[in-house]
């Protein structure tokens, strides 16, 4: 058995930290405090990490006084097992899945057999564990849809998905937080702005936490559209 | 020293002109790419010869076609690509700080080699810093690149010197047509064939480029898996289901399921940047950055 976590330097100030391949909320659990961990004890080197499902790369900054001992780190990742992890929240996101919005949620459900209705609920009635963010600013990569809607991403992406878009592509979904090309399957849009870069907004989900999509009609989804304060439910889990 | 508020006026932008620094680091959290110099360089070059800090923020000039003017004067120097710089009938090189006076156009000729030209300024550019930092890129910042008859606000800090007609004499590194690279994560799992391949064959790049990244022409054949989402770099080198090799670049997204088979180093990134569709590079491997 190879040992955890494994260690591979891409360049003098890259290092990735790999855990057992996989995606699942214990490795993403046990990542997060060490990251945070890292973070915090080597904030002088470092200039960020970022995250994937099952590895983080931590991202020294170009001159540092002391060269980066690799049993420091290790030891880092030792001592952050200690530490408490912290809170989780839920989230609750208002989605309309509504044909109106969703111009794939038709063609989606004749071509998977599935009655809209079924989709929606299989859709709805799941939680969502919120991985990472990529692809796009505020672009959330979530884990725990449903087999049943898994689904190749289109061969021909779309010119322009738009912003709150709701979609499945492959094993995942996620939301789209500005308009951007896409090759996911749009089956719902939100009212809820993720991402307003001019206001320097950022998204309040945090890796760890987890999303559930609430569903709503076209009429409330136009009401809550206009609300630019729009804020969510949430609970500590 | 004294300062002033002024404007530049961009009557021609050209194909792609900017606004970049150094770029934003700290922000990958939210998915942020770090955006910044295409050659940081060239750039750090424009920046050191004005006496400015090298990761100030600079005019990123994509091929030329640019024409503008100031409404102060101001020392200015150009680096990166080879161009002549037009104003009114004298021509600057690069490395050649000069005197922009008020009303005087700048024009630059279509570059004779290289992709991206830096103009560094004895002025601060006045725009927002979205996350820390003045690069533009859509939509952390309202546009992606300057349009005709935009205006930028400058605080000029004209020194109490002036240019001679010296040029500084700089190797012209851009020539060199070996990136030096790390093994990526993914390279390993490439057959030895593969290996050598990449490490001993020349690459041409394609027309395929922007500032996200850069795809090479020739394919490399394999059999590897995608992989999970992992994080990428400006300076990963992708290799896709079909073989091609992307040269992931400054605005690139943060993780990518892509093999990570090569990592160039930060001087090879702004190397290959000035490359040009068509020219080809090989990719000289190093050892291992530190041991594991």
């Amino acid at each position: 058995m190879k040992k955890e976590p494994e260690f591979f330097w891409l360049s003098y100030n890259l290092l990735e930290i790999s855990w057992k391949e996989g995606i699942n909320e214990e490795t993403l659990l046990k990542m997060l405090p060490i990251k945070a961990y890292l973070l915090k004890h080597l904030s002088t080197e470092l200039r960020e990490i970022r995250m994937g499902y099952h590895r983080m790369t931590l991202h020294f900054k170009e001159f540092i006084s002391e060269p980066i001992d690799l049993n420091d780190i290790m030891q880092l990742i030792e001592n952050a097992e200690t530490v408490k992890a912290p809170p989780r929240k839920r989230w609750y996101i208002p989605v309309c899945y509504s044909s109106d919005v969703a111009k794939d949620i038709l063609p989606l459900s004749s071509s998977k057999r599935i009655p809209v209705e079924e989709l929606v609920n299989e859709h709805s009635q799941r939680e969502y564990v919120l991985f990472f963010y990529g692809f796009l600013p505020g672009f959330m990569y979530l884990g725990g849809l449903s087999e049943r809607l898994y689904t190749p991403r289109k061969a021909v992406p779309d010119p322009i998905i738009q912003a709150g878009s709701v979609a499945i592509g492959g094993h995942q979904t996620g939301i789209y937080p500005m308009d951007s090309p896409g090759g996911w399957h749009v089956i719902g849009r939100t009212p809820y702005r993720l991402f307003d870069s001019l206001r320097k907004k950022m998204p309040p989900f945090l890796p760890g936490d987890r999303i559930r999509f609430c569903p709503i009609s076209l009429n409330e989804y136009y009401m809550l559209r206009d609300n630019t304060e729009l804020s969510l439910d949430h609970e500590v889990m | 020293m004294r300062l002033c508020k002024g404007e530049i006026s961009i009557i021609k932008a050209g194909p792609f002109t900017s606004v970049q620094d150094a770029g934003r680091f700290g922000y990958a959290d939210f998915g942020i790419p770090t955006a910044g110099f295409m050659d940081a360089i060239s750039a750090g070059i424009a920046n050191l010869l004005l006496g400015n800090q090298a990761c100030a923020p600079c005019l990123e000039v994509f091929a030329g076609g640019l024409a503008l003017k100031i409404d102060q004067p101001c020392l200015l120097v150009a680096a990166g690509a080879d161009a002549d710089i037009q104003v009114g009938g004298q021509v600057f090189r690069t490395h050649q700080p000069f005197t922009l006076k008020p009303g005087e156009v700048l024009k630059i000729s279509p570059f004779r080699s290289g992709q991206w030209l830096y103009f560094a300024f004895t002025a601060k550019f006045e725009v927002p810093a979205p996350f820390e930092s003045k690069s533009f890129y859509f939509p952390i910042t309202s546009k992606s690149r300057f349009h005709d008859g935009d205006k930028v606000v400058m605080h000029f800090s004209m020194p109490e010197y002036s240019p001679t007609n010296c040029r500084v004499g700089i190797r012209d590194w851009k020539l060199f047509r070996s990136l030096e690279v790390f093994a990526g994560p993914e390279f390993h799992l490439l057959s030895v064939y593969n290996q050598e391949t990449l490490t001993h064959k020349s690459f041409s790049l394609s027309s395929m480029q922007n500032r996200l990244g850069i795809q090479l022409n020739e394919p490399l054949e394999h059999n590897l898996p995608e992989i999970l989402s992992s994080p990428v770099f400006p300076g990963t080198v992708q290799l896709t289901p079909s073989g091609k090799l992307i040269v992931l670049m400054r605005d690139a997204q943060i993780t990518g399921g892509y093999p990570r088979i090569l990592q160039l180093t930060e001087t090879s990134i702004s190397l290959l940047a000035q490359k040009r569709p068509g020219e080809s590079v090989t990719f000289s491997l190093l050892p291992p950055p530190k041991p594991t």
